[in-house]
């Protein structure tokens, strides 16, 4: 149904003439002397309700007449239902990500937006030119061609693991319509209306000539649990043969206890039951040296994709350390105790991960790459070679000499380790260099351990040749007595372990997003055991799947990424049609019922006028309210009169 | 209520004209003169007369005469059928009671149509010239809230410009409280006799009813002749307005097209329990709408007199 001149519905607010008199008019009406007023009260009283009943029927009919001229003259036209129709660029946006896969009674959502889809393609005719975009495969190009092709295309779309970002969708579907050269052009929205789908903010796109019908049918957003927050370790992957850690959450569930499992290599290696919203630890490990990978996962829902979350790592060797103990009791102690915990290997200084730098030793034979852990003598005539040595490795600090000595306990700090009872009784200042400048050092370092009187102690940064760590104190007694405490191998280990060196922290990748591929990849095996070859743009776009894709080169495997669901498609509150117009500046058309969509899609496709059929209507209307205006009317004998 | 049969209405008779033709010409003792006059003389053509115990005279058999009446011994003899008729013997006191409320002076269209009490001024002379000549004696009460006019029963001719004195000078006024008036009339009345009220009984209904019956206890032949304006029948063709009781001032806003059938319903229903009311106690209650020529409540107050024997 349409309107050729919309405009005229307009005139049906003369609606408000017999409202307002039905409403005030009596209030102003002439005073007649009239002895019978007993009569007229008692007729009042014994037939209030009929005469009520009247006055509403007569009004009711009144609007009614009004508003059926209003639109006859508006002159309404039969859409749809078979309806011929100009030829129109038309895109069909099916949504297939990730939320589209929640089941729904017999069937998923997916294929429910399936249906609706074909009906779009059935009440298109040969002469339209039709687009299929899957809004979950972003990296999909819109397939278009015959009709009976696009409808095998639907049939064929799978529910994709990515994010659906539907207002993009919208605008590369505005530009398909556009340039189509038609002259009509419509984009039908066959979505689940998952509010994250309309996170990028506003279309662009000119979109006020291009109706857009927006499939508004499926049912209510429900309870959807899952996964999020998956951590290892401190993001690093774990060394060989030591324990570590996993962490993770269960989200948007009940108040019940939910089942955690962690599966490695198809076997269960941990097990725990966890609240909604409280992170859970499992642990991990140990594992030799090499790739590990698996996933944690809870008893599915109606949206099962969600309650898994995969992760890959590949197990790193100990670090190697060199140090000149020689110049440090304390750490010619502690070192060996590492060694033998195999949380570290001796190494020559040319070679080493990590250099335990006292006074600066070594640093000049450092490879590229490798971390420094600088620690000062008690020797302050020694400091300006330290500087030295610290601005040639291009660390942005220096040491200076303070007067402000004497016992002074440790304040702020983010390292993880507790350092409770450290008390420090003699330290340098530590002093942003001049490479870089001041801000350029701040930027790059971190302030982890603070004096109680607020000056740095112990600093992390990054500079050109590798990572390091400054210690304001010497580690002697005299100087401090972390030496003496339990904390000095928890922070060393720290400190030695928390280095990736040449392993990168372990990758967490969104499926839909692409994964940036290593040099002298050739292939990429996805979850599902199919070889995508890779092509020179060093990445893999078509990431539909969540799970471990293993990256080749040759026959030989070089790395595995974990792939997981984006936590919006999790989130399935809906968006509300009021939200959305605020969105998307176009004719918009909400359908709510499925039977409907076939007479709303297809805008230009007028049938017959019918504003003759409403005018007869009208004038059925204005007979009745003939019939129930004259039975007021006075009898024929006091007209006569 | 009574609906009588309303002769053809030939022309010249003023007791047969419409009471607008009628108020045109002249006062009220020449119109209720040429009422009676008329009404007496269609009388003469019709089967109604009055008979009483005294014989007057024989006259020639007329077809509708009473057999009764019939004198057989005439017959015997000349084998011609005659009848008696006999004077009428004046043993009756009527009392005419008029309601001057202030309602009584309202028409619904004035200018045109006279004003119930003109109507009923002019009702109650025409009855009481009929009765004075029929040798009976009326006396008159003018009411609203009290008695504002009194003359006593007398049975002379000359009492008429008595009656007609006190007539000219009713004005509508006050509300209406009848019950009063009827029972000092039932005070005032010892012999029996026929009492005539004259009113649109927009009156409390129960205490009407209540002195009504009282004077039918105490012997009294009571004639109730109810006079409406047709104004009063129907709504006015107007749309929506505000009504206002000219006695009381009370008002109610109607929409008239809404309630028009409604209150066409209520007059008959409140007409309806007046005649169920006033009929089991042996009362006559006669509907006169005053756009109706007078002969029609004569006609009434004849029929009743007839009765009365």
């Amino acid at each position: 149904m349409g309107l050729l001149n919309p405009l005229l519905l307009l005139t049906g607010a003369a609606i408000v003439v017999p409202l307002i008199l039905h409403l005030f008019h009596r209030h102003d009406t002439k005073r007649v002397a009239f002895p019978a007023l007993r009569y007229l009260q008692r007729a009042e009283k014994e037939h209030a309700r009929t005469i009520r009943l009247r006055q509403v029927l007569l009004l009711v009919l009144r609007i009614t007449a009004i508003l059926l001229l209003a639109l006859a003259a508006a002159r309404p036209f039969v859409g749809g239902g078979g309806g011929i129709h100009d030829p129109t660029a038309l895109v069909i946006i099916l949504d297939n990500s990730m939320s589209s896969g929640r089941v729904v009674g017999q069937g998923r959502t997916l294929d429910q937006l399936k249906g609706i889809a074909r009906k779009s393609v059935a009440r298109a005719s040969s002469e339209d030119r039709v687009w299929l975009l899957r809004a979950g495969e972003p990296w999909s190009v819109a397939l278009t061609g015959p009709l009976d092709d696009v409808g095998r295309w639907i049939e064929q779309t799978v529910v994709s693991g990515g994010r659906g970002n539907l207002l993009e969708s919208i605008e590369r579907a505005a530009a398909l319509v556009s340039g189509a050269g038609l002259r009509a052009a419509e984009i039908h929205v066959v979505s689940d209306l998952q509010r994250t789908a309309f996170l990028a903010g506003t279309v662009r796109a000119d979109l006020t000539a291009i109706p857009l019908i927006v499939y508004d049918g499926t049912d209510a957003e429900p309870v959807n649990r899952h996964l999020d927050g998956l951590l290892i370790g401190g993001g690093l992957p774990p060394l060989a043969n030591q324990r570590s850690q996993i962490t993770v959450r269960v989200s948007g569930g009940s108040d019940s206890l939910a089942p955690i499992r962690l599966v490695i290599e198809n076997r269960i290696r941990g097990a725990a039951s966890a609240p909604e919203g409280i992170h859970t630890l499992l642990p991990l490990g140990p594992f030799a040296e090499g790739p590990v990978s698996g996933y944690v996962e809870t008893d599915p829902d109606d949206l099962g994709l969600d309650d898994r979350q995969y992760f890959s790592l590949t197990v790193r060797p100990p670090p190697g350390v060199w140090a000149d103990t020689s110049q440090s009791f304390f750490l010619s102690r502690a070192l060996p105790v590492l060694e033998s915990a195999g949380l570290l290997r001796p190494a020559p200084v040319t070679e080493a991960d990590v250099l335990l730098a006292i006074g600066g030793a070594g640093m000049e034979s450092r490879r590229t790459g490798a971390a420094a852990i600088v620690v000062p003598y008690r020797d302050v005539t020694l400091l300006p070679a330290l500087n030295r040595r610290l601005a040639s490795s291009g660390i942005p600090w220096r040491f200076e000499p303070t007067e402000d000595q004497g016992e002074t306990p440790l304040g702020a700090s983010s390292v993880p380790i507790s350092l409770d009872g450290v008390r420090v009784f003699e330290h340098y200042r530590l002093i942003p260099g001049s490479t870089g400048g001041a801000a350029g050092a701040e930027a790059q370092t971190e302030v982890v351990v603070r004096l109680a009187t607020g000056e740095p102690w112990l600093v992390r940064g990054t500079s050109g040749r590798g990572p390091f760590f400054l210690v304001a104190s010497p580690l002697e007694p005299e100087a401090t007595n972390l030496p003496i405490t339990a904390s000095l191998l928890p922070l060393l280990e720290w400190m030695l372990s928390g280095w990736a060196g040449d392993w990168a922290s372990i990758p967490f990748l969104i499926a839909g997003e692409p994964i940036p591929l290593p040099e002298g990849a050739t292939g990429v095996q996805d979850p599902e055991g199919t070889l995508h070859p890779v092509d020179g743009t060093g990445v893999l776009r078509e990431t539909r799947l969540p799970g471990v894709y293993t990256i080749y080169e040759g026959d030989a495997p070089i790395a595995y990424v974990a792939l997981n669901t984006p936590i919006e498609e999790s989130l399935l509150e809906r968006i509300e049609a009021r939200e959305l117009r605020g969105l998307v500046d176009a004719p918009l058309t909400m359908v709510e019922d499925s039977t409907r969509w076939t007479h709303a899609v297809f805008a230009s496709g007028q049938g017959p006028e019918v504003w003759w059929q409403v005018l007869i209507m009208a004038l059925g209307v204005l007979v009745l309210e003939s019939l129930v205006a004259a039975s007021g009317r006075p009898s024929a004998r006091a007209e006569a009169r | 209520m009574s609906e009588l049969a309303y002769p053809a209405s030939p022309r010249g008779r003023p007791d047969l004209m419409d009471p607008a033709t009628l108020s045109q010409l002249g006062g009220i003792e020449l119109i209720a003169r040429q009422v009676v006059e008329g009404f007496i003389m269609g009388l003469h053509r019709s089967p109604h007369r009055g008979f009483s115990a005294e014989f007057a005279e024989l006259r020639a058999y007329q077809p509708g005469d009473d057999l009764r009446y019939i004198d057989w011994r005439m017959w015997a003899r000349s084998d011609r059928f005659y009848v008696k008729q006999f004077e009428q013997e004046t043993n009756l006191r009527a009392y005419l009671l008029v309601d001057v409320s202030a309602s009584m002076g309202w028409s619904s269209d004035p200018g045109t149509l006279p004003t119930k009490l003109w109507y009923a001024k002019h009702l109650a002379a025409s009855l009481a010239l009929i009765l004075l000549r029929q040798g009976d004696s009326v006396g008159l009460a003018a009411f609203h809230d009290e008695i504002v006019a009194r003359v006593a029963p007398r049975g002379s001719q000359l009492h008429w410009y008595e009656l007609l004195r006190h007539l000219t000078h009713l004005e509508p006024e006050g509300g209406t409280s009848a019950h009063t008036a009827l029972k000092e009339v039932a005070v005032r009345l010892r012999r029996r006799g026929l009492v005539v009220l004259l009113s649109d009984l927009l009156v409390d209904q129960d205490t009407v009813l209540t002195a009504l019956r009282f004077l039918r206890h105490r012997g009294h032949e009571v004639l109730v002749l109810h006079l409406m304006d047709p104004g009063e029948r129907e709504l006015p063709h107007t749309g929506d307005a505000r009504f206002f009781d000219p006695e009381t001032d009370d008002e109610l806003s109607v929409s008239v097209a809404d309630v028009r059938a409604a209150y066409r319903g209520a007059v008959v229903d409140a007409l309806s329990e007046w005649e169920r009311s006033l009929k089991p106690h042996g009362i006559d209650y006669v509907v006169v709408d005053t756009d109706t020529p007078l002969s029609r409540a004569l006609r009434a107050y004849l029929h009743k007199r007839e009765r009365l024997g």
